[in-house]
């Protein structure tokens, strides 16, 4: 049978990234194919990685694999999550090359000089499923694996670890908060994700550990056990002025614990969160204005002109269901 | 004219036409006793949790912040006791009530002003436990007494969309005056009854058991 193939680029850059390609809306990526939207993921119980055998100043081969391997393992040992990876080996095989490997290497890329790192994924267009998915970081930054981190460099396991999440068929999640800089570029204020498309700078180890819209996500994707049926979902629509809102950035908050769990509007304005302990939530929407839009999802149709806006009522995710689908009305900015 | 006023009236109407003196609200042993209630049950606080995100370095920043409580609000409840002798009691007890759930957002980053956001719970408890008299502690009529004991909550949130369950303690007291007492009779005497309870609800999706005071009326009759 004759396979189609597409490639598809996740980049985490230094200020302000994009993501160009097929990501799709939610926190999955996917493409859009015969039927609709289609969620990108593998479907091997063990997924085999290769690490190229070239280091950078500062970071060993060894020292990139092992460095890796610890991000592989962050993600593999969300325990409501089944999936598993193997470390195939060091090979002269860089990312990028279309060879059924998945290498996570360095490279050099002066052009991307916002970029740290970036994903890229060969995938049956027909089922969804990555065939290889590639890692490249940016040599052209300073990388560091001290155990506390280097106040002049990247920490590399922070960035594998956001890298990898989109190795998983991960997109960028939008919690987090950013303020403009004066160079155009933007200065995270708060992340709620390691998914956050920006990086939250240099020296900084916190992403080493996923954040609850993380394992969320992984969750849905990847569901293990009984998690469909301990957790919950809710969903609903955004509106203005009687009209779908693409794009609308959907929080929802436990007042219990603390959690923050996001999602989008498609184009009909509608939105799904799941992987939700069972509760009460607040809902919050927002624009899409921490970071470029296309970080998120196609720019086309989406709106930002509204303002932040709470549902009035608090939303039940229930035990292994959904709630009643609720719309939000948002007032124009 | 609604449920809690209509047995607000009949308990009043009850009152005026009693005559104290010759009554007592001591039941004989072995006898059973049946009451209904209104009153109030009072709200809890469940306390301020932020939405705080991670930042590059030890401090979060804080998205906004809530403030969670749950309202107060009427209830109804009924009674089943046994008087094992004229001291002790064990009674059983059923009570509804539909309190609402409140969320306050406020400070948030990028909106000024709070938002409140609510849901309505159903709230029943079905609980069971052991009353004393304390006659000797009589006056005015009125005989006070002393109640503990241990319940089963369950908990439906709105849309009946989770159904949350739990257990309770409960400590508390009140007094019981008598209406009318006969020696025939299938019914045998009639009191009415105060309770004030603190009630320690523990529900599975909260991390800490939660106090709620109440406060009730019931008319009892005995058979």
């Amino acid at each position: 049978m004759s396979r189609g193939r597409i490639r598809a680029w996740c980049v985490i850059a230094v200020f302000v990234l994009a993501l160009p390609g097929t990501a799709d809306a939610y926190i999955h990526l996917g493409f859009e194919g015969s039927g609709g939207t289609r969620a990108i993921k593998w479907n091997a119980p063990r997924v085999r990685w290769y690490a190229n055998n070239g280091g950078v100043p500062g970071v060993t081969a060894s020292q990139f694999q092992s460095e890796l391997a610890q991000a592989f393992l962050t993600w593999e040992n969300v325990p409501t999550a089944s999936i598993a990876f193997e470390f195939g080996g060091f090979t002269a095989a860089v990312p990028f090359d279309d060879d059924d490997l998945s290498v996570l290497g360095f490279q050099s890329e002066p052009d991307m000089d916002r970029v740290l790192g970036a994903t890229s994924f060969i995938v049956d267009v027909f089922s969804g499923t990555i065939i290889e998915s590639d890692v490249f970081f940016n040599s052209i930054f300073s990388w560091s694996v001290a155990a506390a981190g280097d106040s002049n460099r990247f920490d590399l396991r922070s960035v594998a670890t956001h890298e990898i999440g989109h190795f998983l068929g991960l997109g960028h999640s939008a919690i987090g908060e950013t303020e403009l800089r004066p160079d155009g570029g933007r200065r995270v204020l708060g992340s709620g994700a390691v998914m956050f498309p920006i990086s939250l700078g240099r020296g900084v180890i916190a992403d080493r550990d996923l954040q609850p819209d993380d394992i969320a996500g992984a969750s849905d994707l990847y569901p293990d056990g009984d998690v469909r049926d301990d957790t919950g979902i809710v969903s609903g629509r955004v509106r203005l002025n009687n009209a779908p809102v693409k794009g609308a950035h959907v929080v929802a908050f436990s007042p219990q614990t603390g959690v923050l769990i996001g999602n989008f509007t498609v184009a009909d304005g509608t939105f799904r969160i799941a992987g939700l302990s069972p509760g009460p939530y607040v809902i919050r929407v927002e624009p899409l204005d921490d970071a470029d839009v296309d970080s998120f999802m196609d720019p086309q149709g989406v709106n930002v002109n509204f303002r932040v806006t709470f549902h009035p009522r608090l939303i039940v995710a229930p035990r292994g269901g959904s709630s009643p689908s609720f719309d939000v009305t948002v007032p124009a900015k | 004219m609604n449920r809690r006023r209509m047995i607000c009236v009949a308990l009043f109407a009850a009152i005026v036409a009693v005559r104290v003196e010759a009554q007592t609200t001591s039941p004989a042993p072995g006898r059973l006793q049946v009451s209904v209630g209104a009153g109030w049950l009072g709200g809890a606080e469940f306390g301020e949790q932020p939405a705080d995100l991670r930042t590059a370095s030890s401090s979060a920043y804080r998205l906004f912040q809530s403030d969670t409580h749950l309202g107060g609000t009427g209830l109804f409840e009924a009674r089943v006791g046994f008087a094992l002798t004229k001291r002790y009691a064990i009674e059983g007890r059923a009570a509804i009530a539909s309190p609402e759930l409140q969320t306050t957002v406020s400070s948030d980053a990028e909106a000024s002003g709070s938002f409140t956001a609510v849901e309505g719970i159903d709230q029943y408890i079905f609980d069971g436990g052991v009353l004393v008299r304390l006659d000797e502690w009589q006056a005015f009529g009125l005989t006070p007494f002393a109640i503990g004991g241990v319940g089963y909550v369950r908990q439906l949130h709105e849309d009946r969309q989770l159904v949350e369950t739990g257990h309770l303690f409960y400590v508390g007291g009140g007094v019981m005056r008598g209406l009318f007492a006969r020696s025939q009779g299938f019914i045998r005497s009639g009191s009415i009854r105060a309770d004030l309870r603190l009630n320690v609800l523990s529900l599975e999706l909260e991390d800490d058991s939660r106090p709620q005071g109440s406060v009730s009326a019931s008319l009892v009759l005995t058979f």
